[in-house]
């Protein structure tokens, strides 16, 4: 199998702070060797792997751990134990939000987002009359980017990176909420892909869009893997364990 | 790869009416045949007894001795096995053993005549209980062997108590005087005094083999978390032969130290920390000092006290040794490992500088520059009104009284405010550059050196256009040349790398203690003050030019920006050597903490 993904008794331990931080207290406990902070497992020996041109939908409850492998997978933190081996490196989508700028106008925020997905102004330039329509806010492109609603933020952020030229996505929640219009454009958008050697993971509480578009899923319950398979039969598990 | 503790002890055994005593041996010839004629010689229990001497790889020809008593007493069973340590040898006797009831002894031990018996009325008696534990006793009335088992019982009373903290050793004292009695405080140590029924092992696992020593910690703690007490017995003895050299009990000592460390570094969750050095000098002070009073105490002698005290030293400052010399391997092995996983520098600035990411850095950098004043002109101007009041207001204070000493004393005060000033604003934005943004640092894969950076050219810029205008003021009053234009350019190159290397080390700090904004602000109106702005260094004391000038940073780079706008560049080789090297280093260094520190300051930001 070509692996595009290999994980290995992956584990992630966050420091929590045991109380509110302090420079007495940091000093204090540097003297003392004693921790500021306590350990919170968010992960624990994860294994699997992800074969090239695979989609993946990523499911558990809140909490279980999946936007911490999600940014293990992106490279955003590091494991605190196991291996991890990406054969590509992703474009990750975590909050439609990120690396814009309120205060800016619309289309200084689109190329700004596109040099986060890899683009140049000179590639973004000739598609940024599509990236506005595409996200229905065409009259708009001077307008600051705090005047778009939430739902135009989302749009905006997901027409930019559906033209980013990428071989590995990664999408954390990014894709709920959305109105029919772009649901569908998002809909065409994951058929476009199925056939590709685009590997996607993505993590959404839709059922109905993971079963369409995933072909195999992962379930992750209180940091630890619980099964892994069709995407199908896990969604179903899940769905049945309540 | 990962062995199962937890598997059944021997599931093709029949749990029959058997009592098993397995004997553990390695190169041991004499010491197990002295234990085994003590076994041989068992009165009748009441129950079948069979002994298994389990052979962890002897090469003293251990095997030609047991195969040759077998003859004789055909109860003896032989179970060799290829050198593996104590845990592996209990857990290989454990699961040949036939028995219901399963005694571990080791062939240092010498068990009394009534021994099996006494095993099998108590476990009769007491129908609940699945673990016993006799109370041991040296063997032998040397010296040594009394002053190992002394500091073996201490360390075994020691265990009763909660941690090493001052009340705890008045809790001990307590103990000290409480009589022997029957109770399920006390751990299973030493595990080669007790007695299991084999369900035990059904429930809990076998011993964990990653312990040498400490296995028997490791078990206590295992039956706790199962629910079946510990029963200690102090009315039969066992003997224990102790280790004749004091070489030999040292070794042992510091072994038991490392495995202890072990210990604590498994059940603990993480590593334990080693004790500061008062901490420890007062722990193995209070332990020898406690164990050698109890011992002068129970034979009321004075000489045995002075005689004990400093063999327990010896063996507590070996345990002691053993134990911070694990912390400290432990501690290497993690750093390595933390250094295996996580980017080279190098490789994190490869990864900076590929073209994606240049082109982020330059949207970045582009974006705050317009969403601040100084995307134009005019705004770049208007921030300058700051400075220009600031140096009026110093003018007219300090004027009369510094300025008749300095020609072109306006120049001075502005070389000297611009890059204080720039200084304090930029450390103060870069501090939060984490904090602020992270949103950005924990969802997004933007290099987080390109946040630092996009931030710290936006004051750059700032510079850049205070600077033009002290040169602007410099050429008027006819003091800038070619020279200092050539000048200038590395003076603000270094300084800007000590202000990103300080905002590096602030912005890490604020992650980990909330206040570090104030004490900054705090710190940066001293810098002010304690910076020659306004002042000139030959008009301090001694003591206070020498504190200005060799205990802030920024004194050399106002002494060069001053040789510059004020002498046509006339800075000294070695002058821009010290801004280089100041400058340099606190970015290396700053940079350096950033890729070290970063993973736990993101999780803490």
């Amino acid at each position: 199998m070509n692996a595009s993904v290999e994980v290995r008794e992956l584990s992630k331990c966050y420091m929590v702070m045991r109380r509110q931080r302090t420079t007495l207290r940091a000093v204090r406990a540097l003297l003392r060797r004693d921790p500021l902070t306590r350990e919170l497992w968010a992960l624990r020996d994860l294994s699997f792997t992800i074969a090239r041109g695979d989609k993946v939908a990523l499911i558990g409850r809140n909490g279980s751990g999946k936007t911490t492998l999600l940014r293990l997978l992106a490279g955003i933190i590091e494991p605190s134990a196991g291996s991890l081996r990406l054969e590509q490196q992703p474009l990750a989508l975590f909050k439609f939000w990120i690396g814009q700028n309120a205060d800016l106008p619309v289309i200084d925020n689109i190329y700004l987002f596109g040099a986060v997905c890899g683009m140049g102004r000179a590639e973004l330039r000739p598609m940024i009359v599509g990236i506005l329509q595409a996200a229905g806010i065409a009259e708009l492109g001077f307008a600051p980017l705090q005047d778009l609603s939430t739902g135009q933020l989302q749009r905006l952020a997901l027409s930019i990176i559906f033209r980013a030229p990428a071989d590995f996505l990664i999408f954390d929640e990014t894709l709920a909420h959305l109105d029919q219009d772009f649901a569908r454009e998002c809909d065409a958008f994951f058929a476009r892909l199925a056939d590709s050697s685009t590997t996607v993971i993505l993590t959404s509480h839709d059922a109905g869009f993971l079963r369409r578009h995933c072909r195999r899923a992962i379930w992750l319950d209180g940091g630890r893997l619980r099964l892994e398979g069709p995407a199908g039969a896990v969604i179903d598990a899940y769905a049945g364990a309540g | 790869m990962k062995q199962n503790w937890n598997a059944v002890s021997n599931p093709a055994a029949s749990s029959s009416q058997v009592f098993s005593i397995v004997v553990l041996t390695h190169n041991r010839r004499e010491l197990l045949r002295a234990c085994l004629a003590s076994l041989i010689g068992q009165a009748d229990p009441g129950l079948p007894i069979e002994i298994l001497v389990v052979d962890d790889g002897s090469t003293d020809g251990t095997g030609d001795l047991v195969r040759g008593l077998q003859k004789a007493h055909p109860h003896i069973r032989y179970c060799p096995q290829p050198h593996r340590g104590i845990a592996a040898a209990r857990n290989h006797g454990i699961m040949s053993a036939a028995g219901s009831l399963i005694a571990i002894v080791a062939d240092d031990y010498q068990l009394a005549a009534d021994y099996a018996r006494t095993v099998v009325s108590f476990f009769r008696e007491h129908p609940d209980a699945k673990v016993v534990r006799f109370k041991l006793a040296a063997a032998d009335d040397t010296f040594l062997s009394r002053v190992g088992h002394a500091y073996q019982e201490a360390s075994a009373k020691r265990r009763l108590l909660d941690g090493w903290t001052f009340p705890g050793y008045g809790g001990m004292w307590r103990l000290l005087r409480e009589e022997e009695k029957t109770t399920t405080e006390h751990g299973l140590e030493a595990a080669g005094a007790a007695a299991f029924r084999r369900e035990v092992f059904d429930r809990v696992g076998l011993f964990d083999e990653s312990f040498a020593r400490a296995e028997d910690s490791d078990f206590t703690v295992r039956l706790r978390a199962a629910g079946i007490p510990i029963h200690y017995y102090p009315f039969h003895l066992v003997r224990h032969r102790y280790d004749s050299s004091l070489r030999s009990v040292l070794r042992t000592s510091y072994l038991s130290g490392r495995y202890r460390w072990r210990y604590y570094a498994k059940h603990a969750g993480r590593p334990v920390k080693f004790p500061p050095l008062v901490r420890l000098g007062f722990a193995m002070k209070l332990s020898a000092l406690y164990w050698a009073c109890w011992r002068a105490r129970q034979t009321g002698s004075l000489t045995r006290f002075v005689m004990y005290l400093p063999f327990m030293f010896c063996i507590e400052a070996a345990t002691k040794a053993g134990f911070a010399a694990e912390a400290r391997a432990a501690r290497k092995a993690e750093r390595a490992a933390a250094a295996r996983r996580s980017p080279r520098v190098l490789a994190r600035l490869r990864r900076l500088g590929s073209r994606t990411n240049r082109r982020v850095l330059l949207e970045l950098v582009r974006a705050n520059l317009k969403s601040s004043d100084y995307h134009s002109l005019l705004g770049g101007l208007w921030s300058l009104l700051g400075t220009g009041a600031l140096l009026a207001s110093l003018y007219f204070v300090f004027g009369r009284h510094f300025g008749a000493a300095v020609r072109g004393y306006p120049l001075y005060l502005l070389a000297g405010i611009v890059p204080v000033n720039f200084f304090i604003t930029a450390t103060g934005h870069l501090l939060k550059v984490f904090v602020n943004n992270r949103d950005i640092a924990l969802n997004s894969t933007i290099p987080r050196e390109s946040l630092v950076l996009s931030a710290a050219s936006l004051h750059g810029w700032k510079l850049g256009i205070e600077m033009l205008m002290c040169a602007a003021v410099s050429l008027a009053y006819g003091f800038f040349s070619l020279r200092a234009a050539l000048v200038l350019l590395p003076v603000i190159l270094f300084f800007l790398a000590l202000v990103v290397g300080v905002g590096l080390f602030l912005a890490l700090a604020l992650c980990f203690a909330r206040d570090v904004e104030h004490v900054w602000t705090i710190l940066s109106r001293l810098f002010f003050f304690a910076s020659p702005v306004f002042y000139t260094l030959d008009s301090l004391s001694p003591k206070a030019r020498a504190l200005v000038t060799y205990g802030n940073p920024l004194t050399p780079f106002l002494t060069a920006f001053r040789g510059v706008f004020l002498q046509g560049g006339n800075v000294t080789a070695a002058a821009l050597a010290q801004c280089a090297l100041l400058g340099t280093a606190t970015l290396v260094l700053g940079y350096l903490a950033f890729v070290r520190l970063e993973g736990a300051a993101m999780d803490r930001a």
